[in-house]
């Protein structure tokens, strides 16, 4: 019995999203058209991808305020880049490594000045913020080369859109980051116990800077899909993304490893998300519901993990 | 002798931490370090691990199998000379299995890229097996005994046969203080299997008992010095503690000086009523239980100083939090001026009921760093000072009077600045001037200076005499026999002896006996 519980709670956001995918499309079998999910699923992808870059924070239980300001920055980066007329793997390639590096100067302040990373993101995050304005100068810019960067963000293969694709093969290679490889073991130890870890002869230092720039190159590659989608960039795009990316983050944890944050969980989250909410737009609902359904989900499925896991959730 | 270490003096500003101390210890035997608290036994500890240098000037020589050393330098150059230590917190990252646990110590056994995790578990099976330890390398820590977290910590400190050859010392730092004592005996018989593999095992521990019947031999510091080395079976117990207490206190008898002003003056500014005085308890507690405590029952009178005490497990660090309000009651009687408190305490409903404690984590729950010494003080009954600078001038400078707290006119001083004997001062006065029926001290004079000792004892006396209750918990019980009437022994939770300045039981003897044992 206690074996059958473990297993439904390990699968138990699997059973939920599911049941969405069930009861949505009862209501509307187009819902659950390939493309049609596949469109859903490209509306939502720099959230994803986002979401990718949150793992990391929360995995070395770390906070990141800056992150949506860094999706931001980066959109405007590349856009204003484009305006410029310079080659498209500039217009690319530079957004990325200036995102990376805000992450690892976020990374550096708080290993060496020793300030919490809220306060530290809080405040490079608003910088960034700034800078944004400046590039954009209060208006929008408007990307529309290199080609290939709005092929890959807007078109599909076999009616899957192709940064699906290039999503899901991020989190396999993640995934085995944090499940295989010896430095992302690491970095759940600093996140559980960084003394322990530092008693351990583990570079604690290195391991927090890095977790910051993997989340600042992923907030940046979530920034290029979204102005690869939308074709245009002003400072206020991409913000609000930062909080549900955590919440799809949290979300994880109460699915197939119950208790830590594990990529497959991520997934399902933002599928469960993406289809919820779509779902509930479809059927006619206000936009209020969208907010709620994900504030219930992230309640209900920490109470149920904290009810599940094998260790005690913080 | 495996290892040995001559001339070894500490010193650190105002405390001879270490005075040309001695040590040797054998292979295959268990060497128990004691002494009570700063009497110099963790230093040795960090001396041997190179967290702390002997003085330059000491001659201070370390000999390990032959090789000798002035100083080590470093932890990474005791480790390569073979000292292994097992450190009180714990090396276990809760989340994760035994198995990775150890790798993530010693370092994950990779293909170049991924870890192999056949490699991971086979060796932990390894260290397990080797060291006796029946869990599944699979388990969740968490899930762990005390006494097997202890084990896997300490097989990880030794590692697998080839890597213990290398070892000459394991240390184990208090390693034992988080094991229940049912459990400490498979722990111990772990240790002797380490011993007889023919390492030295220097154990530091406050278990007088473990002591009595695991170890060989015995070294007892006091105040920096080795007051005695040797086997263990030349000595008792009572012999131990002899030698652990400390012989002299001034401090105790000695008087601070008059202050201008009394606490009762104080309490007249303020308008508080003066407890009278009452041959009835003003506080009782019944067949109580809570956390480590199992039934307890004891009451105080007003003008009382009561004196509790106990090792560490006994319940000592539980039953001031209980009675300030900061930690559940699970069942019993607690009744403070003949009413009865409610179940479900709060240390704001002790606080209006008249209880007030004074804690032993000053940083923590003693005072606010980075607020002023006038806000901590008046913290307790802000509501009526509001709008009221000339009651705040005068109770502070008061307070600063009656407590001596230096410097003076230093009220808007922020309280991390001062020294530990001043910060417990002003504690003692910002719980003191609300004229409390009941004050509870939990180890009033940890990290205090001895001229703030002297202020503190008299303090203590002043207000007792002003008919407040007190109920002291001390880790230095010598200082108890003088300041006390009366005082309980507290072991495994509950009360086993009661000591009483009347019939003559109360002694410095008597009470270090049950505090260390």
């Amino acid at each position: 019995m206690a074996r059958f519980k473990a297993t439904v709670s390990k699968f138990s956001l699997l059973l939920v999203l599911a049941a969405v995918v069930v009861i949505f499309g009862c209501i509307s079998p187009q819902f659950l058209s390939i493309s049609n999910i596949s469109n859903m699923f490209l509306g939502g992808m720099a959230s994803a991808f986002l979401a990718y870059g949150g793992i990391f924070i929360l995995v070395s239980n770390e906070f990141d305020l800056s992150l949506g300001y860094n999706l931001c920055l980066s959109m405007c980066t590349a856009a204003w880049l484009a305006t410029l007329g310079l080659p498209g793997v500039v217009v690319v390639l530079v957004p990325l490594i200036l995102g990376t590096a805000y992450g690892w100067l976020n990374g550096l302040i708080v290993v060496k000045c020793k300030i919490s990373s809220f306060i530290v993101t809080l405040a490079v995050g608003l910088t960034l913020s700034g800078i944004a304005q400046v590039i954009t100068g209060g208006g929008n810019l408007y990307l529309t080369y290199p080609a290939w960067l709005l092929y890959v963000t807007r078109k599909s293969v076999f009616n899957i859109g192709i940064c699906i694709l290039i999503w899901l093969a991020l989190g396999v290679l993640i995934d085995f980051f944090l499940t295989q490889i010896p430095v992302g073991r690491q970095m759940f130890a600093v996140g559980n116990s960084e003394r322990v870890a530092y008693m351990a002869g583990i570079k604690t230092a290195r391991i927090r800077i890095l977790a910051f720039s993997l989340a600042g190159f992923f907030a940046a590659l979530g920034g290029l899909v979204m102005v690869g989608q939308l074709g245009s960039a002003s400072s206020s795009y991409g913000v609000s993304l930062l909080l549900p990316a955590y919440a799809v983050v949290f979300l994880s944890k109460a699915a197939f490893k119950p208790g830590y944050i594990n990529v497959p969980g991520v997934i399902t989250s933002v599928a469960l998300i993406i289809l919820g909410t779509r779902g509930l737009e479809l059927i006619g609902s206000p936009t209020w519901c969208e907010y709620m359904f994900q504030g219930v989900a992230l309640m209900f499925s920490m109470w149920l993990s904290a009810r599940t896991s094998p260790i005690e959730i913080k | 002798m495996a290892i040995t270490a001559k001339n070894i003096s500490v010193t650190f500003p105002g405390v001879k931490a270490l005075d040309s101390a001695n040590f040797g210890f054998c292979e295959g035997r268990i060497h128990a370090v004691l002494g009570a608290n700063g009497s110099g036994k963790s230093t040795l500890v960090k001396v041997l691990t190179g967290i702390y240098h002997a003085d330059r000037d000491c001659g201070a020589e370390i000999t390990i199998d032959g090789q000798t050393v002035r100083d080590i330098v470093s932890p990474k150059q005791a480790h390569d000379l073979g000292i292994r230590v097992v450190h009180q917190e714990s090396p276990l990252i809760f989340s994760f299995s035994v198995a990775e646990c150890i790798a993530l110590f010693k370092g994950y056994p990779t293909n170049g890229i991924k870890v192999k995790w056949d490699a991971v578990r086979q060796y932990a099976q390894k260290l397990l097996t080797l060291y006796h330890i029946n869990v599944s390398p699979e388990t969740l820590t968490d899930n762990l005994s005390a006494a097997d977290r202890n084990m896997i910590a300490m097989a990880m400190a030794m590692g697998d046969e080839e890597e213990s050859r290398q070892t000459r010392i394991l240390i184990l730092d208090e390693a034992d203080a988080s094991i229940p004592e049912a459990e400490t005996e498979e722990f111990l018989a772990h240790v002797r299997h380490v011993a007889d593999m023919g390492i030295p095992v220097l154990m530091v521990t406050h278990r007088m008992k473990e002591v009595i019947g695991y170890c060989d031999d015995v070294t007892i510091l006091n105040g920096g010095r080795v007051v005695y080395s040797g086997l263990k079976s030349n000595i008792n117990e009572d012999f131990i503690v002899s030698r652990m207490i400390r012989q002299t206190d001034e401090t105790l008898s000695a008087k601070a000086e008059q202050a201008s002003c009394r606490i009762t003056d104080l309490w007249r500014v303020l308008g508080r009523q003066q407890n009278g005085a009452n041959e009835r308890p003003v506080l009782s507690v019944e067949e109580l239980t809570a956390k480590n405590l199992n039934g307890i029952t004891f009451s105080v009178r007003s003008g009382e100083i009561l004196g509790v005490i106990g090792n560490p497990d006994s319940g000592v660090r539980e039953l001031p939090m209980v009675l300030g309000g900061d930690m559940p009651i699970q069942s019993g009687r607690y009744v403070v001026d003949g009413r009865e408190m409610e179940r479900r305490l709060t240390p704001r409903k002790c606080y209006q009921a008249g209880v007030n404690v004074l804690p032993c984590d000053r940083p923590v729950r003693g005072g606010i760093m980075s607020c002023t010494l006038c806000e901590n003080v008046l913290m307790p009954n802000q509501k009526q000072f509001w709008n009221k600078p000339g009651l705040v001038k005068k109770t502070m400078n008061m307070s600063m009077e009656i407590f001596d707290i230096q410097p003076r006119n230093s009220s808007a001083t922020l309280f991390g600045k001062f020294s530990g004997g001043n910060q417990q001062k002003a504690i003692m006065a910002k719980w003191l001037c609300t004229c409390p029926k009941v004050f509870v001290l939990d180890d009033p004079t940890y990290g205090v200076d001895p001229a703030s000792r002297i202020r503190i004892f008299t303090a203590m006396r002043e207000a007792a005499a002003a008919n407040v209750a007190m109920i002291v918990f001390s880790t230095e019980p010598e200082q108890l026999a003088g300041l006390c009437s009366r005082v309980l022994a507290l072991h495994s939770g509950r009360i086993v002896a009661e000591l009483k300045e009347s019939d003559g039981t109360l002694d410095r003897n008597s009470i270090a006996k049950w505090c260390y044992t």
